[in-house]
């Protein structure tokens, strides 16, 4: 039983020293996973190429749809646009998050 | 206009939060500027924010706030104002479900995970930086990224094991009533206690092994000492590694409420579905009615009339105190994609006190308030009774609470009543339908009175005045 409470110190350095260890022997693990698909084609596997999961959404984007930006600014108040950001009301006119105001976006097909 | 910095942001260098004119800013200083610059550009912010992971902001035009602490001019220390979107409810950890808390911990490892594949890292994993913004776990400290530096173990781990690990494998593994004791240690669970607490067979487990009870002995053994850069260092695939095996431990971690405290309350009440439905008609018209842009359901049980409400309010915090209730809650927000629904765990006879540095860091449930619109259905019996709080006292708490009052009176006739009457003394003689109504009157006009049908309870609009 230990009733002193930890030291007043900031106890990162087992903190850092667990991590490392853990960390070795993990790994470990993943050395192994990432060069799974050049064991896999050792032995005649093909296998797919890996994909960022937040990517799969934009590539879809850009084949179907024709390309339509924003102004970089809110032209009512001022506030930056990002078109990830923004709600879409339709295709080409979107909703500035900070004042409401419908803006246009420019179509190139 | 004043500016006012914020009370809860005060120990990053990297800038704090401030509001001027009831506009929330967030100041990024000089000392910021290259980690700032880097996060926008590398792409990451965009990334997190798309996948909901992160608040979004504007960069804006505003004269900063004048520096309180260091003597250095404006143009020394200020990079850049941002405005961030407003969070419509700020909760904190310990009034979260497991399920919450362990949404913040994903979603936190999510980010860490995203960050290092651009160069980045995180250096604060505090379960205060997260929010729930449009019913996700999203990070609202826009300045907790660092330039990632090749060998460096995470500076955030041991601040992620007590936030997050700590406390979810304690509601897991011993008992769910343990996230109170972030209540307690605003930093997160102590890991040796958590290794103390938790059961034996715990150690079996790789991740809860090394995460915790490891990880405990290792701050007691190390306390103080330096690392030597030579005792090692820690590739990006290491780091991948443990951030993957910390994501694994928790996904594994699980905790489903086996019945609420009030059972099937619904099921089990002298409620017929007359009585049940004429109530949810009744709080949908008088919202429609009032149009509030807050409110709170005190007494949510699992959020049915939450439900109604969140129709026709564009926020509603639905608290209760029973862990179980609040769980089923969440679970269902997360499978409707509600975005307006906050399920939070209170005890309304000891409302969540405000804590930290001054006891002004985390606020209190009150200073959270007052909301537009406050239900409190079939809850006035609990406080009044089981509580033994007099009429007149509860009248004042609603009247802080909220400026609209829908409140359900139960009589004593009541079987709910009466089971809380079994077992003591009835010494309410004033708990009845003209005291109740006369008590509330000191704080409150009277709207409307219906009762409801099928039943012996009777349903109040009322205005605080």
């Amino acid at each position: 039983m230990h009733f002193a409470p930890l030291p007043y110190l900031d106890p990162g350095s087992g903190s850092f020293l667990i991590q490392l260890a853990i960390a070795a022997l993990l790994g470990l693990g993943i050395a192994i996973r990432a060069s799974w698909g050049t064991i896999k084609k050792w032995f005649g596997i093909e296998s797919k190429p890996e994909e960022d999961e937040d990517d799969i959404e934009d590539i879809g984007k850009k084949i179907d749809k024709p390309i339509v930006s924003l102004p970089t600014k809110c032209p009512s108040c001022g506030a930056a646009l990002r078109s990830s950001e923004v709600k879409w009301l339709d295709d080409v006119t979107a909703e500035c998050g900070f004042c409401k105001s419908p803006v246009r976006a420019s179509v190139e097909n | 206009m004043i500016a006012e910095q914020l009370s809860a942001s005060f120990r990053d260098p990297s800038g704090f939060l401030f509001s001027r004119g009831g506009v929330l800013y967030r100041q990024v200083n000089r000392a910021y500027e290259q980690e700032y610059v880097r996060f926008m550009e590398s792409g990451l912010y965009e990334k997190l924010v798309k996948a909901g992971l992160l608040i979004p902001h504007v960069e804006v035009e505003q004269a900063p706030a004048p520096e309180r602490t260091s003597g250095l001019r404006e143009s020394e220390t200020v990079f850049k104002v941002i405005q961030p979107k407003r969070v419509l409810f700020i909760s904190y950890p310990y009034e979260w479900s497991f399920g919450e808390l362990k949404s913040a911990a994903l979603a936190t490892l999510a980010i860490q995970k995203r960050a290092l594949k651009l160069g980045m890292s995180l250096k604060d994993a505090s379960a205060y930086n997260i929010q729930f913004v449009r019913g996700k776990a999203t990070l609202i400290d826009t300045l907790s990224f660092e330039i990632y530096k090749e060998g460096e173990p995470w500076v955030a781990y041991r601040q992620f094991c007590q936030h997050f690990l700590a406390p979810l494998a304690l509601m897991a593994l011993k008992d769910v009533r343990l996230s109170q004791l972030l209540r307690v240690y605003i930093d997160g669970v102590p890991l040796d206690l958590a290794s103390e607490i938790l059961p034996t067979k715990t150690r079996l487990n790789f991740g809860l092994l090394t995460h915790i009870h490891l990880h405990a002995g290792a701050q007691k053994k190390y306390s103080g000492e330096e690392v030597k850069s030579r005792s090692g260092s820690m590739s990006k695939q290491a780091m991948t590694g443990l951030i993957e095996n910390l994501e694994a431990t928790i996904q594994k971690l699980d905790w489903t409420p086996r019945g609420t405290e009030w059972g099937n309350y619904y099921d089990i009440t002298n409620y017929s579905d007359a009585a049940f439905e004429h109530k949810k008609q009744l709080v949908g018209e008088w919202t429609k009615r009032l149009q509030p842009t807050l409110a709170w359901d005190l007494g949510a049980n699992n959020g049915v009339f939450s439900r109604v409400v969140s129709s026709a309010c564009p926020y509603v915090v639905s608290f209760d105190i029973d862990p179980a209730a609040v769980e089923q809650n969440y679970r269902q927000v997360k499978n409707d994609k509600t975005e307006n629904l906050l399920p939070l765990l209170l005890d309304l006879t000891n409302p969540t006190p405000a804590i930290g540095w001054a006891n002004r860091e985390r606020d209190s449930f009150g200073a959270r308030g007052p909301a537009d619109m406050v239900l409190a259905l079939a809850v006035i019996h609990h406080l009044a009774i089981s509580n033994n709080v007099p009429l007149p006292q509860l009248a004042d708490f609603f009247a802080e609470t909220g400026k609209w009052l829908v409140i359900e009176f139960v009589p004593k006739p009541d079987s709910q009543v009466q089971k809380l009457l079994v077992s003591r003394k009835d010494i309410f003689p004033n708990y009845t339908r003209e005291g109740f109504e006369a008590a509330f009157k000191a704080r409150f006009t009277i709207r409307e009175a219906v009762e409801i049908r099928e039943s012996e309870r009777v349903l109040y609009l009322m205005e605080s005045h």
